[in-house]
């Protein structure tokens, strides 16, 4: 039996994240978690993950972007590929598309999924991705 | 003396003259050398009307004339002393309006020349009779009433044409004064009228084109010419305002054709009108409704999710599938919280002074209501809540809204609060106002979210708050009725121990 994959999720909505957890965890997978982009960085520190989840959350200054650029910056860290899940657009009148170079040379995440998510969506990313690590 | 012809002569004259002159008495000043030539002057003139006034020499003339007191002076050419030329001269001096005619013993085309020449209306040849005076008398008065009539038509007319130019200078003074930028353009596109709100709003700093020339795209927003040129050529006109590019300020344009009566359009008229402010509240409102929305989409995006799981069977056992379920239940409470919140906070904005009922109140007995009505919640948390209250604390304020206040308050105090935690009350009256103090053992405020407290949709986010369900506007809320109440709100609170939040609320309201 493979070690099983670890999964870091942020998201300052406690419930989203306890059910985003159950869906992952049901599938399999480890799940770590944080309410903040400052604790998730403080576990990234002690822990290794296969796969990021993070919440935009921009009205945080140390939001999902953040983390993923914090990612990016750790040579043994920046292979992981990093799921950007947030519904939060219209609030700052911001809209980015990962069909855009500029706006994936930004954000530095490898998918995007829309909150609410669908479990099957999710659990759907999180596989192809994972999987595409342990290839490359 | 008399003559037929003469007297024939006179009647013509009066026939031929019209209006309310003719027969019109004046004042005769009558100067000659000879008694008998005065008095026969008197004689004839009196009994026509006249009133007469003689003098036998230039110099008693002008010893007793006074400007404005005769109409007519009849002078003889050649006294002794002042020659009447010469008088004629000084009276026409001291009067302008005064009509002289010259009596002469020797009537020849040169001294009625030399007399006519020197301003004299006429002269009349010694000897003449009774009729020819009165002819010639009445010619000249004819004459002079006529020029007072003139005069005063020019006078008149004067008068007129100072209100016409005060009337243009005051709608100059208001156009000048406009807060909202005026430019006229002409038939020909040419700059006619333009006022200093114009140069303001556009940031003109330079001098403007001189009137007669085109609106320079140096000066002009091209958007604005382009408008200008539609509105001229099109066949519509709409009164919409069009909004300029750019800014602040931000513009809006309204422009015209004027047009004559006939239809014609005689010229293009621009009004520019300042919308910054009005642009500052649609972002505002812009900006409450992506908060509201924001708002509503983190508890949905919550349940929504939560939902998805149930739905997947991911969940086997039941006992979580029933967490589940309370905390789907306890987000849509937290939902219907949002929207009665909401709905407050629109009732507080929208609401004036006159729709409150500011009525005399012990705010004591509401403190101790609220906390009865509160008190499963506290209980619920395992929080306890004590007041310590005069009996009796009067203020003047609406009893709803000190209700809505203290609930939101001690919402809060119970809500971040530890388990076990305490809330108390406490109150004592300071010159001219009440303090009340909520005191909590609660999670604390750090520094830094401290000043934003109160800001609609504010929340503090930390790993305890997540879990704390809350609309971000209690507090806001809470603000604005103490400012309604000219009251003070201060907070004071250390993380990990708790919060005091200390309102202050003037114990009599301020008449007006």
């Amino acid at each position: 039996m493979p070690e099983r994959m670890r999964v870091l999720l942020v998201d300052d909505d406690v419930d989203f994240l306890n059910a985003v957890r159950l869906t992952l965890e049901a599938a399999g997978y480890d799940v770590i978690s944080a309410h903040t982009g400052e604790d998730a960085i403080g576990l990234l520190r002690d822990a290794s993950v296969d796969v990021a989840i993070l919440d935009l959350m921009m009205e945080e200054p140390d939001s999902g972007i953040a983390v993923a650029h914090f990612l990016r910056r750790q040579p043994e860290m920046r292979g992981i590929p990093v799921i950007l899940a947030t519904a939060v657009t219209e609030k700052t009148g911001f809209r980015v598309s990962l069909d855009d170079p500029d706006d994936r040379d930004w954000l530095q995440v490898d998918a995007w999924v829309d909150k609410p998510v669908d479990p099957q969506t999710l659990l759907r990313e999180v596989g192809r991705l994972s999987r595409a690590r342990q290839s490359g | 003396m008399m003559d037929p012809q003469a007297n024939r002569s006179h009647g013509i004259e009066q026939a031929a003259s019209s209006g309310t002159n003719a027969k019109r008495p004046g004042r005769i000043l009558v100067v000659d050398d000879e008694l008998g030539m005065r008095e026969g002057c008197r004689r004839i003139l009196a009994p026509e009307g006249h009133t007469v006034t003689v003098a036998g020499s230039a110099e008693e003339a002008l010893a007793i004339y006074l400007p404005g007191t005769q109409d007519l002076a009849l002078l003889d050419l050649r006294m002794p002393g002042m020659s009447g030329i010469e008088l004629l001269a000084r009276l026409q001096q001291l009067d302008p309006d005064l009509i002289c005619v010259m009596i002469t013993a020797y009537a020849t085309l040169e001294t009625a020349v030399q007399a006519t020449k020197s301003g004299a209306y006429d002269y009349l040849a010694k000897p003449f009779t009774p009729d020819e005076l009165l002819l010639a008398v009445n010619k000249a008065l004819e004459r002079h009433w006529l020029r007072l009539e003139a005069a005063q038509l020019r006078e008149h007319a004067e008068r007129s044409l100072l209100l016409v130019s005060t009337e243009q200078s005051r709608t100059r003074t208001i156009i000048q004064s406009m807060a909202d930028g005026l430019l006229v353009t002409n038939r020909e596109g040419n700059v006619v009228l333009y006022n200093p709100s114009l140069l303001r709003l556009l940031g003109i700093k330079s001098e403007m084109p001189a009137p007669g020339q085109p609106p320079s795209p140096d000066l002009f927003p091209q958007q604005l010419l382009d408008w200008m040129a539609q509105a001229w050529t099109g066949d519509e006109v709409t009164m919409a305002a069009h909004e300029l590019p750019g800014g602040p300020p931000h513009l809006a344009a309204n422009i015209a054709p004027i047009r004559d009566e006939a239809g014609d359009r005689l010229g293009i008229v621009t009004v520019l009108r300042d919308i910054t402010e009005l642009k500052s509240l649609q972002q505002a409102m812009s900006d409450f409704v992506s908060m509201v929305a924001h708002e509503l989409r983190s508890p949905l995006g919550a349940i929504s999710q939560y939902l998805d799981v149930l739905k997947a069977g991911i969940v086997k056992d039941p006992e979580k599938e029933k967490q589940i379920i309370t905390r789907c239940r306890e987000r849509t409470g937290a939902l219907s919280q949002l929207v009665r919140d909401l709905l407050d906070f629109s009732v507080m904005q929208r609401r004036g002074q006159a729709d409150r009922s500011v009525v005399p109140l012990n705010v004591a007995d509401v403190i101790r209501e609220t906390v009865e009505f509160l008190a499963p919640q506290a209980g619920e948390r395992d929080v306890s809540v004590s007041t310590d209250l005069p009996e009796n604390l009067p203020i003047e304020a609406d009893q709803a809204e000190m209700g809505r206040l203290f609930t939101n308050l001690l919402t809060n105090a119970i809500k971040y609060n530890r388990e076990g935690g305490s809330v108390h009350f406490s109150a004592h009256t300071t010159d001219g106002y009440v303090s009340i103090e909520v005191t909590d053992t609660g999670l604390g405020i750090s520094p830094a979210a401290l000043p934003r407290l109160g800001e609609a949709f504010f929340r503090v986010k930390t790993t305890q708050t997540a879990q704390i369900t809350g609309t971000g506007l209690g507090l806001s809320i809470c603000r604005q009725i103490i400012a309604a109440h000219d009251g003070h709100l201060e907070i004071e609170s250390e993380e990990g121990k708790g919060s005091t939040f200390r309102v202050l609320l003037p114990r009599h309201r301020a008449v007006g």
